[in-house]
């Protein structure tokens, strides 16, 4: 094996490249794009196959997932309310429907949580079952839209008279 | 006057009655008690302090949603005492955040120190490692006149 100038430069720049990319790694914020994330999944905790027809009080079961990508610990709340296409949240606001029920937990930076939720409707017609997420923001000490919601469209009939 | 009165006073009520109901309507899933809700909030700001100067908190946020679920549960004696442990093992935290930071960032810098001399190092080594090993390799080798 020849090891002359070149090799060496060559094998010095693969070690400086390496080292570069190491020291990036490590110095690198530990997150850059914080985020969290809501899902509502079936009674499987599987995506799809949701009912699309139910009836009044019926117990509807659905999951959750929420997912704290924040860089910290999160105290998050999942909000259930019944409404239309009308009065479905933004990114930036909530459902002016009032809640119904409400799911809460605590995740760290990196963790998930999945469960499983029971709801009724109590409404007949077209129907939004909404979900919204919200976390405790303890520096205003006040619970904060997170700007995450999902929906769900049922028709909600009447129970059939036997 | 008091037979015209009647009807006002009994919408008044039938109004106050109305407006107290509202709230109840508002039935919580896995919602926490009042005195619960409290605990675990300020406790939570202490987690999350502690969180967002990077300790590591994963343990005690775990812990602290099977407080949630005790609660909902019923089991409040257990859920009682896994609060009093939580804050016992978060005060400890507390006091000893300066000195994992500190570690952790000596860790840290170091691995960083390590790695930027890695080149030079290499560049004053590795031509005298590579020379040993040639000579180490080919000690046995006669030479022929």
């Amino acid at each position: 094996m020849i090891f002359d100038d070149e090799v060496l430069a060559v094998i010095l720049a693969l070690i400086v490249v390496g080292s570069v990319f190491g020291v990036a790694e490590l110095m690198r914020p530990r997150v850059t794009e914080p985020f969290t994330a809501l899902g509502l999944l079936n009674e499987d905790l599987k995506i799809g196959d949701y009912p699309s027809k139910v009836v009044v009080g019926q117990n509807i079961t659905l999951g959750i997932f929420v997912h704290n990508y924040m860089g910290y610990p999160i105290y998050y709340r999942v909000i259930y309310k019944v409404g239309t296409n009308e009065t479905l949240p933004t990114n930036s606001s909530e459902s002016p429907m009032p809640p119904i029920k409400y799911w809460e937990g605590f995740l760290d930076h990196d963790q998930n949580a999945t469960f499983l939720i029971n709801i009724q409707v109590y409404e007949t017609g077209r129907k939004a079952l909404i979900f919204e997420l919200w976390t405790y923001d303890p520096e205003g000490d006040r619970w904060v839209y997170t700007g995450r919601w999902n929906h769900l469209y049922v028709d909600v009939v009447e129970a059939p008279i036997p | 006057m008091i037979l015209l009165r009647r009807p006002v006073l009994l919408v008044l009520i039938a109004a106050l009655i109305l407006s107290s109901a509202v709230p109840l309507l508002i039935t919580s899933g896995y919602a926490l008690q009042q005195p619960y809700d409290d605990e675990l909030k300020e406790l939570y700001i202490r987690v999350y302090r502690l969180g967002r100067e990077g300790i590591d908190v994963s343990d005690i946020v775990n812990d602290m949603n099977r407080v949630v679920e005790l609660v909902n549960a019923g089991r409040l004696d257990e859920a009682d005492k896994l609060i009093r442990d939580i804050e016992s093992r978060v005060a400890r935290l507390e006091t000893e955040a300066g000195d994992i930071l500190f570690w952790e960032n000596f860790r840290k810098y170091s691995v960083v120190a390590i790695l930027i001399s890695l080149p030079i190092i290499a560049y004053i080594f590795l031509p005298r490692l590579y020379l040993e090993a040639w000579y180490r390799l080919r000690r046995r080798w006669l030479v022929k006149r």
